[in-house]
């Protein structure tokens, strides 16, 4: 048997742990009422023991979790069933001045006198919240950075690789080299000039690229007559098809159809998608442009039999400066950075640019708009 | 100490390449191989007996450096000294592809008046080496 001393001094023990320990404890009956906590809590939520005492232990969560307390404890009591009891939790409270803190909950039960309670140990994670919040800010940055500098650090190779070209025959031009040799000064020439194209489309994409991040393209939105649109698409892009002998025809489009978009910037993404198209199919096929039509969207579909895009590069697609072969990139005079604008353009008009495609059958894209007359989607 | 003359350039693009013939055999005196992928230059160095690659770093299927590596790997090819010509010029870039094992980088855009010149100055550093 236990001498009274031995009590006395096991519950003075108990008592300065308790009083002492750096995490909130606080005890409630079966109805949430709180029965005991001690000085940590009141420093953790900013009341004293005699505002707590007495009082549903809600008072300390803010909304939902407070008017859905004894919901809680209602639950267990008659399913047995623990959300909660056993377990530690991360949740949310709220301090006597409003403010709101993350603290670790953990909440065991007990029965004193055959008196269910609980007992929960409260911890204020503010701190550590905080920290791990700067933690992930810092490798955000860290991560954008490096994107960026990654993406400068193509931009000047990709500028550098025409650059090189034009610069070197012109210094050859200029130094007279080349003089004597038949036909090699039409060829410099010839080499400068298609390189300096080159050039001014890669930067005419590139200042797209970052009109698009910052936001500043300045759409000019109005309403346009999709069959128009799709007819002006073909013929514009008529010449191109034709450099790799391939049609453009044009499909059903559902009557009365208006887009909600900007003209010029649609146009922009039916030129990258259709000569896409064109680029990567055999001579002799053709391309197919046709619309539908589904409660609120409009689907503008591309749809070619050209040799499809290899399944892995399928992730990479609207990146920048990607192809499925780089060379392609040269071969097929593109910069790499067509459809990651074109999928800009489209999602700035609330929009989206997917396709589908499997390798020697063909690839089909879809640029789905909204009506504008449906709100919400538009400007 | 020998003399240079026998360059192998390994580089995709064929504006640069046309250019790099006019610079390096026309206008620098070199007998240069062209070739338009590291699959092609590799099966060329036997044949060619280069005393120098120049080898283009980005280039689809194998890249320069692969190239490089595969080079580092035949015993008969291991001599032969490797340089980078490439548009990939931040100072990070070049520590690179010097750590990669090549013994210079040259980089884009050169001067077709010079780079004779510069593979010249480097060659001899290598056999001063």
């Amino acid at each position: 048997m236990t001498k009274p001393s031995a009590v006395s001094d096991l519950l003075n023990r108990t008592r300065a742990i308790v009083e002492t320990i750096v995490d909130g404890v606080i005890t409630i009956d079966q109805h949430g009422l709180i029965d005991t906590v001690n000085p940590a809590t009141e420093k953790i939520f900013g009341y004293s023991s005699e505002e707590m005492i007495g009082q549903n232990v809600s008072m300390l969560m803010p909304n939902p979790y407070r008017r859905e307390h004894d919901g809680y404890i209602n639950n267990y009591l008659s399913t047995g069933n623990k959300k909660i009891i056993g377990i530690g939790r991360e949740v949310r409270g709220q301090r006597k001045d409003g403010t709101l803190f993350p603290l670790e909950l953990a909440i065991s039960e007990m029965f004193i006198n055959g008196q269910r309670m609980f007992t929960g140990i409260v911890r204020d994670i503010s701190e550590r919240k905080e920290t791990e919040e700067k933690l992930r800010e810092a490798e955000h940055r860290v991560h954008e950075q490096r994107v960026k500098d990654e993406f400068i650090a193509t931009v000047s190779h990709e500028l550098r690789t025409p650059l090189t070209s034009i610069k070197a025959s012109l210094e050859i031009l200029k130094s007279n080299a080349c003089d004597g040799v038949e036909g090699q000064a039409d060829a410099l020439i010839e080499i400068a000039h298609k390189n300096s194209e080159r050039l001014l489309l890669l930067i005419n994409d590139i200042l797209d690229i970052s009109k698009i991040e910052s936001e500043k393209m300045g759409y000019r939105m109005t309403s346009i007559p999709l069959q128009e649109f799709l007819e002006s698409a073909i013929r514009d892009n008529k010449s191109y098809g034709e450099k790799y002998q391939v049609e453009f025809t044009l499909g059903e489009v559902p009557d009365g159809i208006e887009i909600y978009a900007d003209p010029d910037r649609m146009m922009q993404v039916m030129s990258n998608l259709m000569s896409n198209a064109a680029k990567f199919s055999p001579p002799k096929s053709k391309v197919e442009i046709y619309a539908l039509r589904d409660g609120n969207r409009t689907r503008i579909c591309i749809k070619d039999y050209g040799y499809g895009i290899p399944q892995e590069f399928h992730a990479r697609i609207f990146d920048k400066f990607t192809q499925a072969d780089s060379s392609d990139r040269r071969q097929m005079s593109g910069t790499g950075l067509g459809l990651n604008i074109s999928k800009g353009i489209v999602e700035q008009h609330n929009g989206k640019l997917s396709f589908t495609s499997h390798q020697d059958k063909g690839s089909e894209f879809f640029i789905d708009l909204f009506d504008h007359s449906q709100g919400e989607n538009y400007e | 100490m020998s003399e240079l003359k026998k360059v192998l350039y390994i580089e995709d693009e064929p504006d640069i390449r046309a250019v790099a013939e006019i610079a390096l055999q026309q206008i620098g005196g070199l007998v240069l191989k062209c070739c338009a992928s590291g699959p092609e230059g590799l099966e060329s160095i036997s044949d060619f007996d280069p005393q120098l690659i120049l080898l283009d770093v980005m280039m689809p299927g194998m890249d320069g450096p692969t190239v490089l590596a595969h080079i580092r790997e035949n015993t008969d090819y291991q001599h032969i000294p490797v340089v980078f010509i490439t548009a990939k010029v931040q100072a990070a870039e070049v520590e690179d592809l010097m750590k990669l094992g090549a013994f210079a980088v040259i980089s884009k855009p050169f001067s077709p008046m010079e780079i004779a010149g510069q593979l010249r100055d480097i060659w001899k550093d290598f056999c001063r080496a």
